[in-house]
This record gives structure tokens, C-alpha cells and sequence, in this order.
């Protein structure tokens, strides 16, 4: 299953571990993990599986200390489903 | 330019009664209409130094406060009006002059979207404005008060009106809401605090306003640049302290005090970033008001003026 982006929208960091992104669709204005803003740029290109997503990301992960990167990833993604950002196709 | 003050008495009331009573509020103007003593008695004392325009140009607000009808008249009841529509339901008379100030609020709130609106009081000195955005009950017009008899121009209590994509504040100075203990902590705060009529028992208690227009260049239209924003919790039982706050989590809150960034969407967005790249954001936890503004004196190196 592949997962997806309508539009990129906009990012707002501060360079805190927490970053603003505006939904251009929907208007709505998030406060997500640094991480979670990291995760929707990876979708710039177009759509992508968990694991293409996993495999993308995992270099920058190497200093992170995730016991379960696949689990991680999985979660972020129903969440930011969850929010109207992504979306399956 | 004539001011409201340099009317004579019999002028005022009948430029009061007939409509054509007509100033400049920042960058607005309202004509007002009522045959109310309270109103007439409020106008008189907090908006004296505002400037008469000729009611003949365009106004912006037409606001009446009146009668509605002899049942109302009986009842002891009076009536919003803005541009001849009636957008609330009667109140007391003895509560007039805090609608007329609660309309005249409501008037920008709904209408006016060219600006960034935050639901902020804005006060501002030679080294920048403080943005102060809080819910009701917080303590910002009562800090936004004690500021502004202490030397601070006060730039609106009730509006944070910003240029989109840029910092700069645009004044709307207007009288300072305050409510139930707020009004004799003012009053005992500063012995040169001007107050309008007391309503009493009005949804949000007791509620008097003071004159804001205190500095020299109160009526100056020019925006000014937001150099802070601080959120200010009034707070018995808590210490006080000043800390920093994350930009990330301010984004949000000013977000959330905002009046119409969704309306604007990503002009909205953008402005926003604008704003809270640009100031220092900091929450402020007070009970003690001479505290309150020696630490925001401190905090932007102003002087304090006793």
C-alpha cells in the first residue's frame, strides 16, 4: 500500500524539535514533531510504501535511538492520515 | 483638527443625538448616535481628544445606541445598531456604555480583514511594541492599563492589528476594558487614571473603561514595528516569573487569539511566520501589578516611570 501527498504544503521551523505545517487544502495549521515534518518532505516526489519510506529516511535515523523504526514509521503515517495531511492510494 | 473635547456642550449632544458625532479611531472612522446621559457622559470622558471628521465623508461604522421601541423604553432596555441592522439583543440601559464599547469592537472584529487580527492588547515605546494577546480574565488590559500611566502608548486593547508580512502594528486606540477588581486596582495603581461610567451585572460582571489616549502621540496613524509578544496570565496563587517561550508553541496560541488568520489563509500562514520570527515571545505569570510592569520595563530595557 502506498501512501501519498494532495499538495505540499508549508513548513514553518524554528529550529526547535517542533515544527508548524500549513495544510494548503484544508487550511489547517499543525504542530508536529520535527520528525512528522521530515516524513511529509519525503513525499514531495510522489507516493511512497512504508517501507520505500523506512529505507528513505533510515539514514538520517542513525543517531536516533528507535527500537522499532518500522513501528515508528507505521505510526506516523495513521497519524498524519489521521490529520487529512496523507493519504493512502 | 477639532477634537470631540473642543465641542461645546450643547454642540456635543446635539452632533451626539442627530448622528453626525463622527471620529477618527486609528485608521477608521465611526459615527455614533445615541440619546443615552450614560453614552453622551462615557464619550465625553474617554474619547475627548479624539478628532471630528465630517460625517458627510464616507464613515466606516455607523453605530447607534438606543431605544428600540416603547416596549423597550418600559423594559428600561436599549438597542445596537450598526448600520441600521440590530446584530444583538437589547440590553440594560445601565449597561450601554459598555455595549457601545463592545460594538464598537465588534465592528473590526467582524469586518475589518486587510490586517493580521490578534485578540491582543498592544502598548509600545521607542524601542518597539509589545504584542499581548490573552483570553478574557487574563490580565492583559489590566497590565495594558498599568502600562499606559506609566508612560507606554497604548496601541489598542482589544486588537493586534499587524500589515500582512510585515511586523508592523497598526494603532487602534481606544479606551481599556476593564472588569470587576481590575477597576480599583487602576484606580489604586494611579491616582491619573480616567474612567467612563460603571456597568454593573453585564455577562462579563462589572465592566468601566479608561481613557487610553495618555500619549502625545496617541493619535499618530503610523504603524509600529512588534519588537515582543508576551502572554501574560494574571494568577493569585501562582509565582511570578517571566520565562521564554518556544516559537513553534507561540505560533500556535497567537494563532489560536487570532481573530482571522484562517480567514486569510496562507497570507495568514505567511504573516504569522513573519511575526514570530521576528519577536521575542515570553509568558508572564503575575498577581502584583507594580511587578508586572517593572518586568516588562526590564525585559525591553525600558525605564520605569513611577
Amino acid at each position: 500500500m502506498q501512501w501519498c501527498i494532495k499538495t505540499m504544503g508549508r513548513f514553518y521551523d524554528p529550529n526547535e524539535d517542533t515544527v508548524i505545517y500549513y495544510d494548503i487544502n484544508s487550511g489547517d495549521t499543525h504542530l508536529l514533531s520535527d520528525f512528522a515534518a521530515y516524513v511529509i518532505t519525503q513525499f514531495q516526489e510522489g507516493p511512497l510504501t512504508a517501507e520505500e519510506l523506512t529505507i528513505k529516511v533510515s539514514p538520517c535515523l542513525e543517531t536516533l535511538d528507535f527500537s522499532d523504526l518500522e513501528k515508528t514509521i507505521q505510526d506516523i503515517l495513521e497519524e498524519l492520515s489521521a490529520l487529512n495531511i496523507l493519504t493512502r492510494v | 483638527m477639532q477634537a470631540v473635547g473642543n465641542l461645546t456642550n450643547k454642540l456635543f449632544h446635539k452632533q451626539l443625538r442627530t448622528g453626525s458625532l463622527a471620529l477618527q479611531v486609528g485608521p477608521y472612522t465611526y459615527s455614533i448616535q445615541s440619546d443615552l446621559p450614560i453614552v453622551a457622559e462615557g464619550i465625553r470622558a474617554l474619547y475627548r481628544d479624539f478628532v471630528l471628521v465630517d460625517p458627510q465623508n464616507f464613515i466606516d461604522y455607523k453605530i447607534s445606541i438606543r431605544h428600540g421601541g416603547l416596549l423597550q423604553r418600559l423594559r428600561r432596555q436599549t438597542q445596537f445598531y450598526f448600520d441600521g441592522t440590530r446584530p444583538f439583543a437589547p440590553i440594560p440601559i445601565g449597561q450601554a456604555y459598555a455595549f457601545l464599547e463592545w460594538g464598537m469592537n465588534w465592528c473590526v472584529s467582524l469586518h475589518a480583514n486587510e490586517y493580521l487580527k490578534l485578540h491582543a492588547a498592544v502598548v509600545s515605546s521607542e524601542r518597539g511594541a509589545i504584542i499581548m494577546p490573552g483570553v478574557p480574565g487574563s490580565g492583559k488590559s489590566t497590565l495594558c492599563a498599568a502600562l499606559g500611566l506609566r508612560g507606554w502608548r497604548i496601541l489598542s486593547d482589544e486588537h493586534a492589528m499587524l500589515i500582512p508580512g510585515t511586523v508592523n502594528v497598526v494603532p487602534l486606540c481606544r479606551p481599556v476594558s476593564l472588569k470587576n477588581e481590575s477597576i480599583e486596582v487602576i484606580q489604586q495603581f494611579s491616582a491619573e487614571a480616567i474612567l467612563g461610567p460603571t456597568s454593573q451585572k453585564t455577562h462579563k460582571g462589572r465592566v468601566a473603561h479608561m481613557k487610553a489616549d495618555l500619549h502625545a502621540d496617541s493619535h499618530n496613524a503610523s504603524p509600529l514595528p512588534a519588537a515582543w509578544m508576551i502572554f501574560p496570565r494574571f494568577c493569585p496563587n501562582e509565582r511570578q516569573q517571566v520565562t521564554l517561550r518556544r516559537r513553534s508553541d507561540s505560533f500556535i496560541l497567537a494563532a489560536y487569539h487570532s481573530f482571522n488568520y484562517s480567514l486569510l489563509c496562507e497570507s495568514g500562514f505567511e504573516s504569522m511566520e513573519k511575526l514570530i520570527n521576528s519577536v521575542a515571545c515570553f509568558d508572564l505569570v503575575y498577581h502584583d501589578l507594580n511587578w508586572a510592569v517593572h518586568t516588562v520595563n526590564q525585559l525591553v530595557g525600558h525605564p520605569d516611570n513611577e
